[in-house]
Parts: C-alpha cells; sequence; structure tokens
C-alpha cells in the first residue's frame, strides 16, 4: 500500500486527543494518591507520603464494607439477569416467535432510559406511604416496607433495580447471537432425534459462547464500577449498607474531602478494571 | 421442529409477564407525569383520573406559576438545562465522530504490527472507571479554572464517547469491501478523496447510527456531571435529581421532567434498533 503514510495520518488525530485526556489525568491520579492531598487546603501543596493510603485502605473496614457490597452486587445483578436474558432471549429465537419482531422494541425502552431516571421513577414507586410498589404488594397479601431504606432489604432493592435495568440489554444482545447461529448443526441435532435441551446444551451454547462472553464481561465491568442510581437513591445508606467501592470513593472525595486516598481506591478500582477490560477486549476482536 | 399449543401459551405468559415489568415503570411515570397534585400520592392510586399539562407547563415555561402546586421551583427551570444538555452533548458527539471516523477507517484497512494494542488501549479508555476519571479532572479543572464549564464537559464526554465512536465505525468500514476505494484511485482518487466520495456515502447509516449511540451514552450520563457541574452547566440528569429535597418529592413536575429527558432517546434509539446491539457491544456483534 503505498499510501500508508496517509492513513496512519487518519490515526493520528484520535491517538493524540486520547493520549491527552486520559494519559496525564491517569498519571496525575496515581501521583496524588501517593500525598496526603486533602481537597480543604486550596494548592497542590501536599506532602508525599508513598504507599500510605495503599496500606490505610487495606485495614480500613469501611473499604472491605464497599468490597464486599460491590461484590455482592456484581455477582447478583450480573448473574440474575444473565438467567433471564438467556431465558427470554432463547423464548424469543424460537421459529414461532418470528412473526413477532416488534416484541424487542418493548426491550429497547429499558435499556436506554436515563439511569437517572430509573433511579427516580423506582424511588418514588417504592415510596413507603403512597408508592405504587407497596400497594400492589399489599393487594396479594405480601409485606409493604420501605424497601429502600430499611436495613435488610435496601442492598437487595437496588440490585433489583439494577437487573430490571440491564436485563434487557442482556436479552437483545443474546438474541442477536442466537439469530446469528448457523442453522445447520441445529437441525441436524433434531433430525438425530435430540430434545431441545438437548440441543441448547450442547449446539447453541457453544456455539455462542464467544458472544455469552462479551456480555459477561461488559457487565461485570459496569456492575463493579456502579455508582450512579445510588445517588438518588440510597445515597450509599441506610448506614453504609449499599456504599460500593465508587460511591465509597466518591464519598471519600467529596465528602470527607480526603483526595489523597480517594484517588489511592480510585487506583485499586482501576486495576480491578483494566484486568476485567484486557479479558474483554481480547473476546470483542475475536474471530469466530 | 414442531411446538405443542401449550409451550406456546405458556411462552406468550411467560413474555407477557416479563414485558409488562419492564414496561410498567415507563407507564407509571408517563401517568404520574399528567396528574395534577391531588391525584399524584394516593392509596389506593388512581388509575383514572382527568389529565392535566401542568406538570409539564411548570418544567418548561420560564415563569409559570401555578395555583394547583403548592410546592413549586421557580418555572422554566429546567429549559437552562436542556440547552446545557443538548450543547454538551451534540458538541462531545460531533467531534468524537468527526475525529473518529479517520482513524476508524485506518484501523479498518491499514495492517501493522500492534495494530490490535492500538486499537484495545483505544478502547480501554472507555472502560476507564467514571470514578477514576473524575478525582483528577476535578483536581486539573478547579486548578485550570474550567470546573463548572462547557469546555470541561465536552472534553471529559469525548474521552468516552472516542473510543466508542472508533470501534463502532471500525465495524461499518470492515464491512465494505476494499474492491470499492481501490477503482476509485484507480480512477485517479487519492485516499483522502476515495474516503470522502466513495467510502462516507456508504456508510453514512452507520455513521449517523456512530452519532445517535455516543448522544445516548452522554445524554443520559450521570454521575460525571453530578459532580463536574455546577451552576452554570449543569445537565439535565443532574437537575431532575434536584426534584428530591429535603422537603419532600414533587412527584408531578419530577416525573414531566423525567418523560422529557427519556422520550427524545426513546425515540432515535428505536429509530436506529438495527444497530443498537451492534453499537452498544462496540461492534463486537453485528
Amino acid at each position: 500500500m503505498k499510501d500508508k503514510p496517509v492513513l496512519i495520518g487518519f490515526l493520528l488525530p484520535t491517538v493524540a486527543v486520547l493520549a491527552a485526556i486520559s494519559i496525564y489525568p491517569t498519571v496525575y491520579l496515581i501521583c496524588t494518591s501517593l500525598t496526603s492531598r486533602s481537597m480543604a487546603s486550596a494548592t497542590a501543596l501536599a506532602e508525599f507520603i508513598g504507599g500510605h493510603h495503599y496500606l490505610d485502605l487495606l485495614t480500613d473496614p469501611y473499604t472491605f464494607n464497599a468490597l464486599k457490597v460491590s461484590g455482592v452486587f456484581t455477582l447478583l445483578t450480573v448473574g440474575i439477569s444473565f438467567a433471564i436474558g438467556m431465558g427470554v432471549a432463547y423464548l424469543l429465537s424460537q421459529d414461532f416467535m418470528q412473526r413477532y419482531r416488534f416484541i424487542r422494541i418493548f426491550f429497547i425502552v429499558p435499556m436506554v432510559m436515563a439511569p437517572v431516571v430509573i433511579g427516580l421513577t423506582w424511588r418514588i414507586m417504592l415510596w413507603p406511604d403512597f408508592g405504587i410498589i407497596n400497594y400492589l404488594l399489599g393487594i396479594v397479601g405480601l409485606p409493604q416496607k420501605g424497601w429502600l431504606a430499611e436495613a435488610n432489604t435496601a442492598l437487595y432493592t437496588v440490585i433489583f433495580i439494577d437487573i430490571w435495568e440491564w436485563t434487557p440489554f442482556v436479552i437483545l444482545v443474546l438474541l442477536a447471537g442466537f439469530q446469528s447461529l448457523p442453522k445447520d448443526p441445529i437441525e441436524a441435532a433434531y433430525v438425530d432425534g435430540a430434545t431441545s435441551w438437548q440441543v441448547f446444551r450442547h449446539v447453541s451454547l457453544p456455539l455462542l459462547k464467544p458472544i455469552i462472553l462479551v456480555v459477561l464481561l461488559l457487565r461485570l465491568i459496569q456492575a463493579f464500577q456502579w455508582a450512579d442510581t445510588i445517588v438518588v437513591m440510597t445515597n450509599g445508606g441506610p448506614g453504609i449498607l449499599t456504599q460500593t467501592v465508587s460511591f465509597y470513593t466518591y464519598q471519600l472525595a467529596f465528602v470527607s474531602f480526603d483526595v489523597g486516598r480517594a484517588s489511592a481506591m480510585a487506583v485499586i478500582i482501576l486495576i480491578v478494571t483494566i484486568l476485567l477490560s484486557t479479558a474483554l477486549v481480547r473476546s470483542l476482536r475475536r474471530k469466530e | 421442529m414442531k411446538i405443542s399449543r401449550g409451550k406456546k401459551v405458556l411462552t406468550w405468559v411467560f413474555l407477557i409477564i416479563v414485558i409488562v415489568i419492564f414496561l410498567f415503570p415507563l407507564y407509571y411515570n408517563l401517568s404520574t407525569s399528567l396528574k395534577n397534585e391531588q391525584d399524584v400520592a394516593t392509596s389506593p392510586p388512581k388509575w383514572i383520573f382527568k389529565p392535566t399539562l401542568v406538570n409539564y407547563k411548570q418544567v418548561l415555561i420560564p415563569g409559570f406559576v401555578s395555583k394547583k402546586l403548592t410546592m413549586a421551583l421557580s418555572g422554566g427551570h429546567l429549559l437552562n438545562n436542556l440547552k446545557n444538555s443538548l450543547i454538551i452533548c451534540f458538541s462531545s458527539v460531533l467531534l468524537s465522530v468527526s475525529i473518529g471516523m479517520f482513524a476508524a477507517y485506518s484501523l479498518a484497512r491499514l495492517s501493522f504490527s500492534h495494530k490490535e494494542d492500538l486499537a484495545f488501549w483505544i478502547i480501554s479508555i472507555k472502560m476507564m472507571p467514571p470514578i477514576a476519571a473524575i478525582i483528577p479532572f476535578f483536581l486539573l479543572s478547579k486548578y485550570l479554572r474550567v470546573y463548572d464549564s462547557y469546555r470541561l464537559m465536552i472534553i471529559i464526554y469525548t474521552t468516552f464517547n472516542l473510543p466508542l465512536a472508533v470501534w463502532i465505525m471500525r465495524g461499518f468500514f470492515e464491512d465494505i469491501p476494499v474492491a470499492i476505494e481501490e477503482s476509485a484511485m484507480v480512477d485517479g482518487c487519492s485516499r483522502t478523496q476515495a474516503f470522502f466520495r466513495v467510502i462516507l456515502p456508504l456508510v453514512a447509516p452507520g455513521l449517523v447510527a456512530t452519532v445517535i449511540i455516543c448522544l445516548i451514552f452522554s445524554w443520559n450520563e450521570f454521575f460525571m456531571a453530578f459532580i463536574l457541574t455546577g451552576r452554570h452547566s449543569q445537565t439535565l440528569s443532574v437537575a431532575v435529581s434536584a426534584f428530591i429535597t429535603p422537603w419532600g418529592i414533587q412527584w408531578g413536575p419530577l416525573a414531566a421532567a423525567n418523560s422529557l429527558i427519556i422520550a427524545p432517546i426513546i425515540i432515535i434509539a428505536i429509530a436506529i434498533q438495527k444497530y443498537l446491539v451492534r453499537g452498544l457491544t462496540f461492534g463486537a456483534i453485528k
């Protein structure tokens, strides 16, 4: 290719912009994490204290609480949304459903709604006194609660809302996966007398593996970093029971003004994310 | 394969339950936005009521004062946030797509060692935890005195939009056979001319889809805007959270604002539904 320089020139603006707006702030973050910087002092003058914050975070019960909350949150929301998503996608991919393709429009709605709107809408619906959810639960004789406010339900309620928010994404991606499957091996298996479960388990599932990997990793990264709707739903409470790692970091920096420590926590989240996304990017471009 | 009638009925029952669960909050939000104050927070809820537009007027018309709303914020205060959201989102998305399309084309056509490593580095920036970007951007913006400005928000959204745009568009360029621009170049076009005159028109639908997907991400973004904007550049998604006050929630205006935020996004998302999955998986699934 004799005009290779032109194509390399095409790459330069993107690389330059991304390098400028990602590398410098990341280095800045790491440097800040090694200092005693506080938001209370206006200037950047702060003492270098090495890995002090990192050692401190290791013995900090709040760190462990945040890791536990994020861990439980991530495992439950990713696991359950995947299970439901797989089931619904499988049903929608069946031949007799192909006439009703418009159904997938319904799943687009929660997927593209702004998370803050989702959080606020559920908060209204879960309002203890006049909320519609408690009213509906009352009709069928189930207990009525302040679902977002009580210690034993708050975390599971925000997990439920996250599952509600993200299952449609899983459905639509897996459905696209089912529809990209080659027809021949599936038909051959049926001709050989396999049951539909056997076909699903031994033919479809192995073929879907690359797509399943993409979905799971995208969801893991997103769930582990999750913080936004917590601000409008529980603000980390009651107590610290819904304080995820990102939300805890936010509180360290912007409520306790302990920027150095918050930066150290952010670096830890960054490292976990890098590990997860290295696995993801490999699976994104795998040629089947 | 034949599927029994019973199984079909079960499938439908299950799907309808799932769809009702997924759409109910949307319905509830919409109906709340059309209720006046007396009908909003009641138990049992009013399923049938006389719809009113008072909540929409409250959030959209400057200076609107309703006798029906006792706890009203000043009318029309969302208009300013709407303007901010539009300026920030469109600037960042157009910037990202117009720079990113060249890189995407280059990645689709060039082959050089470590090309995939470069592509991975680009998308890994999209994966960056928002909080790890927020802290340094906050400190630097205070230092450079650009906190709470359009510039800051456009830059930070571009950090996340540009990688996304590159990855989605790379797939669209790869879909176009190399032979097309080769024949154009045999006819005397330069690479740049071939790109603008031949390739770009062919990927136009993909380009539009990319713009829309980036717009959805930026429009919906909350956490970064929540921390990095103040009175001057506050976006819609942050402004709507202010309806929850220490004195209570204004259900009606909140629901109206919610509907205004999600309506345009739902419409454009449905318009490009063919490309939506592809965009949300960074081009991995076609």
